[in-house]
């Protein structure tokens, strides 16, 4: 098993055990992607590769917000961001067939992530303007920058 | 012509002792093969060539003139304020390779766009000011990725559309095409 510093990250980045506390080898899979800006985590949860989304203001922001949503850092905000693209809140992050869920992340209540369930339970996600990784449970990523998993939503999985 | 040719080649001497790093003078007369010899068919031989190779120092990154030095006559004062530029111009390629690494090396692992720019170095970049947008573009050109902020900031402009806002790799696109026509790049 390696030891942090994080070689096991493709990005290796030396905050990371101090961001990620729970984040370990053994908690997380091989790197799914090379680090890349072109889209985050809130993007990655929807499934979207194209865009950084982010409810920044528009007058001096770059990010990509749904239209007609509340462009604020609200776990309402991205609530109603999701549901734009089919998800609905739901309990919890069982895995149920049949359905794809996503967690969204709050420190202090305001959003800071969203994981996306993988078919077999376990969960992705893009660490920000770094790599998109596969982690076994969402308490691998629960630390001071993401804070804890907040609110869960589903919509029906795409079937092959 | 020779005469001429020579007192150039002097000021560029002496220029480049001082740590000018490369530049294109401007001549009303055929360009001379002096040393280096301009490249066949590069775009900037109607210029002498004079480069740090005649020091035997292994830049190999020009720093391109504007398209307005092509305007400058041929004049003694003239060129070796144009070479002076060019060390002030290494000076500041050297300060934005700094600040931008460490830009880099401090991100975390945050997803908000604010958290991106919040940076000090980054913020250092935008007080740079307009001199920071050839440099910028150049960066951007060789890697997507968020320079959008200090371009708006910067230039008091925004050439994205609406629609493409969060499509980083098409506001990449966009601000590179921005900075082709406004001749940073």
């Amino acid at each position: 098993m390696s030891n942090w510093p994080p070689d096991f990250t493709a990005s290796a980045r030396p905050v990371f055990p101090q961001e990620f506390p729970h984040l370990k080898p053994h908690h997380c899979k091989p790197d799914l992607s090379p680090a890349t800006t072109d889209y985050n985590c809130i993007a990655w949860a929807a499934s979207d590769t194209d865009n950084w989304w982010w409810p920044d203001d528009p007058l001096i922001g770059y990010g990509y917000w749904p239209n007609g949503v509340d462009r604020r850092e609200t776990i309402e905000a991205f609530v109603a961001a999701y549901q734009t693209v089919g998800f609905e809140r739901c309990d919890d992050g069982i895995l149920e067939v049949g359905f794809e869920k996503i967690a969204i992340y709050a420190l202090k209540g305001v959003p800071t992530h969203a994981a996306r369930q993988l078919a077999d339970g376990n969960w992705t996600s893009k660490l920000g303007p770094f790599e998109d990784i596969v982690h076994l449970t969402l308490e691998c990523l629960k630390g001071p920058l993401y804070g804890e998993p907040d609110t869960y939503m589903r919509r029906p999985a795409k079937t092959v | 012509m020779p005469d001429r040719t020579i007192a150039i080649y002097d000021a560029a001497k002496t220029a480049l002792l001082g740590g000018a790093l490369y530049s294109l003078i401007s001549s009303s007369v055929q360009p001379r093969p002096l040393y280096p010899f301009a490249p066949e068919g590069d775009k900037t031989s109607e210029y002498v060539n004079i480069s740090m190779q005649s020091r035997e120092v292994s830049y190999e990154l020009p720093i391109i003139e504007s398209a307005a030095m092509s305007r400058l006559s041929f004049d003694q004062p003239t060129t070796i304020a144009v070479l002076k530029s060019a060390k002030e111009q290494r000076a500041l390629t050297e300060e934005f390779a700094k600040l931008v690494a460490n830009w880099k090396a401090n991100r975390s692992a945050s997803s908000s766009s604010i958290a991106v720019v919040i940076d000090p170095s980054y913020q250092r970049i935008i007080s740079l000011g307009t001199k920071a947008l050839p440099l910028i573009l150049q960066e951007l050109a060789h890697e997507t990725d968020h320079w959008f902020w200090a371009l708006r900031v910067i230039s008091n402009d925004d050439p994205v559309a609406a629609q493409d806002r969060g499509n980083v790799k098409k506001m990449a696109a966009t601000w590179l095409d921005w900075g082709r026509k406004q001749g940073y790049v």
